[in-house]
């Protein structure tokens, strides 16, 4: 019964995929990626909550309180609260940035801003490379959800299963595709969780949750935990809007009235999350025996619903996975052939643009498999990288004397920087380590913009006028 | 400038830089622990931020640059 209303909801989906193009022609680029900036309000505010509440909301954000107690739930609810506001200010420049500069990507920005083929190079690759760690997020999610279908296949099978899913809603429509699909995902995954939430807080009242929890994990985080949650918050609020996939919806919008109106709605949408919080606290207080914590979701819907109601949140957590990797590929190809093959001719184009995307794929797939970590981590990770950009996005938007040669070299330092201290495990005071390494590459940027400054100036975003 | 303090200030101090004080109140509401339970509260504190800013500010930028939009 769970599998039979499980492939109903995903068939359902794919079908939606496919309608989603019908009277647009989706060969033209910018329809496929950014849907020819048309996108009013409603469409756009479920194109953003589709990618933004990935699996790692559902299965990750319980499953990092089920393992490192509560400054885990702080640091996930606070950074996607503040990054509302952060984009509440940045994003409509940010759409008048990508309108001046006709730009798809995010590398796409940087090369019209700064005329600099290196310095696109540098944000297309560092872009793709710090995907990897958000697919690996999905991939992790959905063999969770999967297993709880109670199919008894290996992991190996159901990855490759998800991924070749992922595949098929792309090919269908473009950025259309996740857009209508998130309709469905998102009905299902708010259902499931508070479907979950109410359940486990009528079987026990919160109170008795949270005081049996209690007994296994602090309710007050140390010291420590504390500065970790602080700079954490504050660094990914930041970074939120950076990551390739977000920036790219933020093109969609078809002005910037769209974008900011569709921005002050987005904190109410995270009301569902007391209910994950009271899910996630079930888990623990019921001493559920996990074989990973990443499963304190699934094990307690498990343990509470009846087998068809299972299938719905199994449903609406796989669908918020496979959606993100089809938002996830979806950038990448577009990276691979707008800002690293565009000098080739376009079958060659398309033919590299297939195996980054496989590759990339695999590559998550592969770490998915043989580096099993805790979700929550894989999004820190993520961030190190992803963040970076933020010294060049506000050179463009803010800045007369910021130069291509300082961005390119405070992304090169931040990012080797962060991934030496992840790699050394490098404890600075609790610090968030990317927030550390930000630090040092505003100082590389705008020195060095210093430094090098020519008699070029660069007109910041900020002071044209929309253009429309 | 208004707008900014309200929008992204007010909700920054609100949600990092009370941490600290809201970690030290070991009670509970509803069952919740406190910690969770303020940052809950600025869910809709923080839309009432950015709804006002809109209101107030914002909107009238933003229609001088459209024109059209409503």
């Amino acid at each position: 019964m769970t599998a039979l209303v499980f492939s109903v909801f995903i068939l359902l989906s794919l079908i939606v995929a496919y309608v989603a193009k019908s009277g647009h022609n989706v060969e033209k680029l910018d329809e496929y990626l950014v849907a020819g900036r048309s996108f009013g309000g409603f469409i756009l505010f479920f194109l953003a909550v589709g990618e933004i509440y990935s699996i790692g909301t559902m299965i990750g954000f319980p499953g990092g309180i089920y393992a490192k107690g509560i400054s885990y739930g702080i640091w996930f609810l606070g950074y996607i609260l503040l990054a509302y506001p952060v984009g509440y200010f940045l994003n409509p420049l940010i759409w008048r940035a990508g309108k001046k500069y006709g730009a798809l990507t995010v590398p796409d920005l940087f090369r019209g801003h700064f005329s600099s083929r290196s310095l696109e190079l540098i944000v297309a690759i560092t872009g793709v490379v710090f995907l990897i760690p958000w697919g690996q997020l999905q991939f992790t999610g959905l063999v969770v959800a999967l297993n709880s279908l109670g199919w008894h296949l290996p992991a190996s099978i159901m990855v490759l299963v998800a991924g070749l899913l992922a595949f098929l809603y792309i090919i269908a429509s473009g950025v259309r595709a996740p857009a209508f699909v998130s309709i469905i995902k998102d009905t299902l995954m708010i259902l499931a969780i508070i479907i979950a939430g109410v359940a486990a807080a009528s079987s026990h009242s919160t109170a008795r949750i949270f005081s049996a929890a209690a007994q296994h994990t602090h309710m007050t985080m140390t010291g420590g935990e504390e500065v970790f949650a602080m700079t954490t918050i504050v660094f990914q609020a930041l970074g939120f809007y950076l990551f390739p996939f977000a920036t790219q919806y933020i093109f969609t919008a078809k002005s910037e009235t769209t974008i900011k109106r569709t921005q002050t709605v987005m904190p109410l949408y995270m009301l569902m999350y007391p209910f994950l919080v009271v899910a996630a606290y079930y888990a623990l207080a019921q001493n559920l025996h996990l074989s990973s914590p990443n499963q304190a979701f699934m094990a307690a819907a498990v343990a509470l619903l009846p087998n068809w109601v299972l299938g719905i949140v199994a449903a609406g957590a796989a669908l918020s996975g496979l959606l993100v990797l089809a938002g996830i590929s979806l950038t990448i190809g577009s990276m691979v052939s707008r800002n690293l093959t565009n000098q080739l001719n376009e079958s060659t184009q398309r033919r590299w643009t297939q195996v980054v995307i496989v590759l990339y794929l695999l590559i998550s797939i592969v770490l998915t498999l043989f580096t099993p970590t805790l979700m929550l981590t894989l999004i820190n990770t993520a961030y190190y990288g992803v963040t970076q950009f933020l010294p060049g996005v506000l050179g463009i938007l803010f800045s007369r004397r910021v130069t291509p040669t300082g961005v390119g070299a405070g992304i090169l330092v931040g990012d080797v920087l962060a991934i030496l201290l992840y790699l050394t495990q490098t404890d600075i005071g609790h610090i968030n380590i990317g927030l550390i390494s930000l630090v040092v590459n505003f100082i590389v940027t705008y020195g060095l913009s210093y430094l090098s400054r020519s008699h070029r100036q660069y007109m910041p975003i900020a002071h044209v006028n929309d253009p429309a | 400038m208004a707008s900014v303090v309200l929008g992204l200030i007010v909700p920054f101090c609100g949600v990092v830089l009370a941490l600290p004080v809201v970690n030290e109140v070991h009670s509970d509401v509803m069952g919740i622990p406190f910690t969770f339970f303020w940052i809950f509260l600025w869910f809709p504190l923080t839309w009432l931020c950015l709804t006002l800013c809109w209101r107030m500010w914002d909107h009238k930028a933003c229609q001088d640059e459209k024109g059209s939009e409503p």
